[in-house]
């Protein structure tokens, strides 16, 4: 493929895990509490969809993928509300809980804490043929299957938030929750759901990233779920801004790959461009706001 | 509601409930270790006593754990003071990374011995400050989120650092990763050799005093835990606002910091790749068990060193996992911020 | 027709020893107007919510129309014919009105999707038949207090509701607005509607009330015609001890000017003068949405009053350093009190110190000995009740205005700048306040008194001004009556 190609190809595969991830932190957002954990989701995602598929195949991973972080978020929502938890140190908590125990349930099933590789559990690549299309041929076609099954969760995310009452009723949450009484909604139901769409987008996304590789790699989320956070707020806790910022996120992290590969820039720092530009752009959007409120 | 109170002394909640939380939390992470010592681990016997024996065998095995806790509790009054001032500040691990790098490189460059020793920590507790400045800076001057500017900075610090330490700075004669090594004088002196027992214990639990006192009996620490409540109160009393928003995350910084120069300047004698392993993040979970109170801070970074100390062992003498230690530190952290139903008083409905 | 009964009911919240509701009864007749009345804390707010499924009863029976009910939610209310308009907004200010008229019931394309333009639809057609001129479209952090109200009402009307329950309706409304509520409410009265009507102004209950209910510390005291009422003896109905009004108009000679607002901007393209000398009291009146609170954080210092300048004691404003501004020259009384003058999750004892903290030797704060016992003092100065170890929110409303009042009025500030001082205030607290404002001017102070309530006005200032779209317009205190002042106030006097 051509190097612009290619750069397409890649920024694309970029963007859908980061997208899936930052949809599902808006929907908690919406609720007012915005979910930390979408770090520990990722990996909790990759994870079953390895340690699933290896026993039972990698559609078997694939919905085990998108059900175990769903699972897992409900229950993060429900202790936090039941328990009066502080849903803040939960969700860190909840980061450092998943790494550690994919660690131990790894070392009983493979034996071993590091890679887990298993080719078998690398999906096939979709749509090849259409992929030498102009421009949208590599954004669009030739991806591995988790690839879409990331777009889907997007798709599906972006129709519940933005064009269904879902989204409405989210939102009455977390501006009014009285609001919602007054309909006869519960607020703390639509709140356990937000945090189980959030679950499962997140859960594609790891899907994506370990269906790329056939492979579980500690750490597989690599961040993605904290920039997914930052995407949620870049974009003005909007559906329109969250995908936006999702996009310039994944524009970034492509070009620094290239970067990489391209000039002999040492690749920590190349990989610490990204953080540096948006803390950046956060401070210096914090100072136009505020600018622009006197 | 009750008319006003007779002259009766402070009722003793406010020492009960870190007591509380503390006691919940080491129940909670010894039924824990026991339920993997059954369960993750082939030889029960043998995990539980890397738990509860080991690590109080020798007088070696308890300084080693005095020492890592000293660097948890120093980084965890980090997070302490940012946090009591409401600023949530998610750079710790990147502080206590660029501290350890910072510690290293002065102290092999500074004339060796004492000099060279506080030259180093100096560098460290700067280094810490110098990468939670941009956050403190941005707060100031841009009112941008600190919970987000931290997180970013110290990820591309520790990137940075990475690359320091693998790179320009690397030792070439050391098969690890690391850095020079800094000469033995300067190091943190040892308490009773061969044993690891430095200072550094002494001085956590000093650091931590002095907190507990500015925030209990100081005007100043009031005031600053009034602006960490409400800050437009805080601003309406006529408090330094403007020293309070930026100020403390400073001050985490260079603790933080510090906590990472000691890091170094232990047994570790330089700084090596992924020194800081969590320390960071550990300490979040050390503030929070401490409930944000300093007298507890010690307690809970004890808890945590155990943890890890008998997590070790035992991932030696049987085959638990080294990552248990880590679950388990993340379900106590859960547990201790879970408020019982009890306790709080809810506001009378109006009308 | 009995439409909705209530006996016996108990309340109480989770760790709170005193009950709420203390075996309360209420009754409703088709085609009546029946008030509620009570001071702060008395439990009206709470049986409202209890009577359209908001809350449930700890014990107590209701009946609708005869039969009996048990609500689980406010659906079954709802279903039943039971509707609210809330003192506080139950609207989520971020959704249009339609979409707030449409949660929980919303129409659907394809079964799935949000049908948005049938619920504007339905919206429009719903304000059409109550003759409503608010826009479904519009966004509710968009509309004026009255047009919120109307929004609210529309909620309450959209399932079909002939019981209409209206926690304290007219608080923000101006007096033509609060017309064309009365008027709204006489035509549901014909149509065999019943209206719960809960209020603190003696006025319109006696205008509009058939049957007047006390409730005292969650019990109900009396229940009597509201014919056989005047003001005097419904307020005595409501507190036993009569309350004293506050001494008119001041003695004191007005001396230099305290704070002056010199051309300091308002809003857009809008810039208000205004001085206040010490020894007087200048009230300034305006109904919600026309600048009042824009006035507020600019006395207050909140707000940059750029081009124009805040000049306090002939110094500019931002040129006084903050803690001696603050501490020894302006008492604020806000009108947000959680947000600005409280430390709401701190001890009470923290927010009534605050000011003081720093008047404190290092040593004597840390025994903490002169502290607790003047913060004793101060909370006995002004009856405030509660515990001081606890945290503020525990307090109810009025003893939170009470804790304010004690810290800022403390001493003597050469400034206070008082903001609906009386608001959420029982007739007792409420002359309390006005007494020691009153004092505060005989003794020199200045006192800059915005509010919302023109009686507040009208008792204690030397000068007044309404504000109308952010234009002050002096006052007249000769000519000052309820219909010029309305005048003013709505802008047909201009």
């Amino acid at each position: 493929m051509s190097g612009l190609a290619q750069l397409l190809a890649s920024a694309a595969a970029g963007f859908m895990p980061l997208a899936a991830a930052a949809l599902g932190g808006l929907a908690t957002e919406y609720v007012g509490v915005l979910n930390i954990a979408l770090e520990g989701l990722i990996m909790a995602g990759g994870f079953a969809y390895v340690a699933v598929g290896s026993a039972f195949g990698p559609w078997a991973g694939v919905a085990a993928g998108l059900a175990v972080p769903a699972v897992l978020a409900y229950l993060q929502d429900l202790f936090a509300r039941k328990a009066r938890a502080d849903a803040f140190v939960t969700g860190l908590a909840f980061n450092l809980l998943v790494p550690g125990a994919a660690s131990m349930i790894s070392q009983a099933m493979f034996r071993t804490k590091g890679v887990v590789n298993l080719p078998a559990l690398a999906l096939p690549r979709v749509g090849e043929a259409l992929a030498g299309a102009p421009v949208l041929g590599p954004l669009l076609f030739g991806h591995h299957a988790g690839f879409y099954v990331a777009a889907g969760a997007v798709a599906y995310a972006a129709a519940r938030l933005g064009f269904m009452p879902f989204g409405l009723r989210a939102r009455a949450a977390g501006m009014n929750p009285d609001a919602l009484g007054l309909g006869g909604l519960d607020p703390q139901a639509i709140r356990s759901r937000a945090y189980v769409l959030s679950g499962m987008t997140a859960g594609a996304a790891g899907v994506a990233l370990a269906g790329a590789l056939g492979a579980w790699v500690p750490g597989l989320s690599a961040g993605r779920g904290w920039i997914a956070l930052v995407a949620v707020y870049l974009g003005g806790k909007r559906l329109s801004g969250t995908v936006a910022a999702s996009l310039f996120f994944a524009a970034l992290l492509s070009l620094a790959l290239v970067g990489q590969a391209a000039f002999s820039v040492p690749a920590e720092l190349l990989s610490a461009m990204p953080y540096l530009l948006t803390a950046v752009a956060v401070i210096v959007g914090s100072a136009m706001k505020g600018h622009r409120a006197a | 509601m009750s008319s006003l109170e007779p002259l009766a002394p402070a009722p003793p909640s406010r020492f009960v409930e870190p007591l509380r939380r503390l006691a919940l939390s080491l129940g909670l992470a010894s039924l824990l270790v026991g339920l993997f010592a059954a369960v993750a681990s082939s030889d029960a016997a043998a995990t539980l006593r890397a738990f509860y024996v080991s690590p109080f065998r020798s007088s070696v095995m308890m300084s080693a754990m005095a020492e890592a806790a000293a660097y948890l509790a120093v980084a965890a009054l980090g997070v302490l003071v940012a946090y009591r001032s409401g600023h949530f500040s998610l750079g710790g691990e990147g502080q206590v990374y660029a501290g350890a790098v910072a510690a290293a490189f002065a102290g092999a460059l500074a004339p060796s011995g004492p000099v060279g020793l506080l030259v180093a920590l100096a560098f460290g507790a700067l280094a810490g400050a110098a990468v939670g400045a941009p956050s403190a800076l941005g707060r100031r001057f841009a009112g941008a989120d600190v919970l987000l500017t931290s997180f970013l900075i110290s990820q591309a610090s520790i990137l940075a650092a990475d690359w320091l330490i693998a790179g320009p700075w690397r030792d070439p004669a050391n098969n690890l990763v690391a850095m020079r090594a800094v000469p033995r004088a300067s190091l943190l002196p040892r308490l009773a050799p061969p044993g690891p027992l430095t200072p550094a214990p002494i001085v956590a639990a000093a650091l931590c005093a002095v907190a507990w006192f500015y925030f209990s009996k100081t005007r100043q620490g009031k005031a600053l835990s009034l602006y960490g409540k409400n800050q437009l109160f805080a601003a309406l009393m006529g408090y330094p606002v403007k020293a309070f928003s930026w100020l403390p995350i400073l001050v985490g910084g260079v603790l933080h910091g510090l906590a990472g120069a000691f890091l170094a300047l232990g047994s570790n004698g330089t700084a090596v790749r992924g020194i800081s392993g969590g320390v960071g993040w550990s300490a979040i979970g050390v503030c929070l068990i401490a409930g944000n109170e300093p007298a507890a801070l010690p307690f809970a970074a004890l808890l945590f060193a155990w943890l890890d100390a008998g997590s070790r062992q035992a991932a030696i003498v049987s085959d638990l996992s080294p990552d248990a230690a880590t679950v388990i530190k993340a379900l106590v952290i859960m547990a201790a911020t879970a408020r019982p139903l009890l306790k709080r008083p809810k506001a009378r409905g109006e009308s | 027709m009995e439409l909705l009964r209530l006996s016996g009911i108990v309340k109480s919240f989770s760790s709170n020893a005193v009950r709420a509701l203390d075996g309360a009864d209420f009754d409703l007749r088709s085609g009546e107007v029946h008030a509620l009345v009570g001071e702060n804390g008395a439990g009206k707010s709470t049986l409202a919510k209890i009577a359209c499924g908001l809350l449930i009863p700890d014990a107590g029976a209701i009946a609708v129309r005869g039969r009996p009910a048990a609500f689980r939610s406010h659906r079954d209310a709802e279903r039943a014919g039971i509707g609210l308009v809330p003192q506080y907004s139950m609207l989520a200010p971020g959704l249009t009105v339609a979409e707030n008229l449409a949660l929980g019931h919303e129409p659907r394309r394809f079964g799935a999707f949000f049908d948005r333009r049938k619920a504007e639809y339905d919206a429009a057609l719903l304000a059409d038949r109550y003759g409503f001129a608010v826009d479904p479209r519009a966004g509710v952090a968009s509309l004026g207090p009255a047009e919120r109200r109307e929004a609210e009402i529309l909620r309450a009307m959209a399932r079909g509701a002939n019981v209409l329950i209206l926690d304290e309706p007219t608080s923000i409304l101006s007096e033509e607005e609060a017309r064309a509520l009365f008027a709204l409410i006489g035509r549901l009265k014909a149509a065999g509607a019943g209206v719960v009507y809960i209020s603190h102004r003696a006025k319109e209950i006696l205008d509009l009330a058939d049957r007047v209910s006390v409730l005292r510390n969650g019990r109900s005291v009396a229940s009597v015609d509201a014919k056989s009422l005047d003001e005097c003896s419904l307020a005595e109905l409501i507190i036993p001890t009569g309350a004293c009004r506050a001494d008119g108009r001041g003695e004191g000679k007005p001396g230099r000017p305290v704070l002056e607002l010199r051309g300091a901007r308002l809003g857009p393209e809008l810039s208000v003068d205004l001085c206040v000398r010490s020894g007087e009291v200048v009230g300034v009146v305006a109904l919600a949405g026309n600048y009042l609170d824009a006035l507020e954080d600019l006395a207050s210092g909140l707000r940059p009053s750029a081009p124009g300048t805040v000049l306090v004691l002939g110094r500019d404003m931002a040129a006084w350093p903050s803690a001696e501004l603050r501490r020894k020259i302006m008492a604020y009384l806000p009108t947000e009190r959680e947000s600005r003058a409280l430390s709401i999750r701190s001890a009470v004892e923290d927010s009534l110190l605050a000011k003081r903290l720093f008047s404190y030797a290092p040593a004597a704060y840390a025994s903490r000995r002169r502290p607790r016992a003047d913060a004793r003092a101060l909370a006995a100065e002004l009856g405030l009740r509660g515990r001081l170890s606890g945290p503020a929110e525990a307090l109810s409303g009025g003893n939170r205005q009470r804790l304010v009042l004690a810290r800022e009025l403390d001493g003597e500030p050469p400034l206070v700048l008082a903001c609906n001082p009386a608001q959420g205030l029982d007739p007792g607290g409420r002359s309390l306040v006005m007494r020691r404002l009153a004092e505060l001017r005989a003794r020199g102070s200045a006192v800059l008194l915005l509010s919302q309530d023109p009686d507040d006005i009208a008792e204690l200032a030397d000068r007044s001004f309404a504000l109308y779209r952010g234009r002050l317009a002096e006052l007249d205190p000769e000519s000052l009556d309820a219909g010029s002042l309305a005048g003013h106030l709505t802008g047909a006097l201009r």
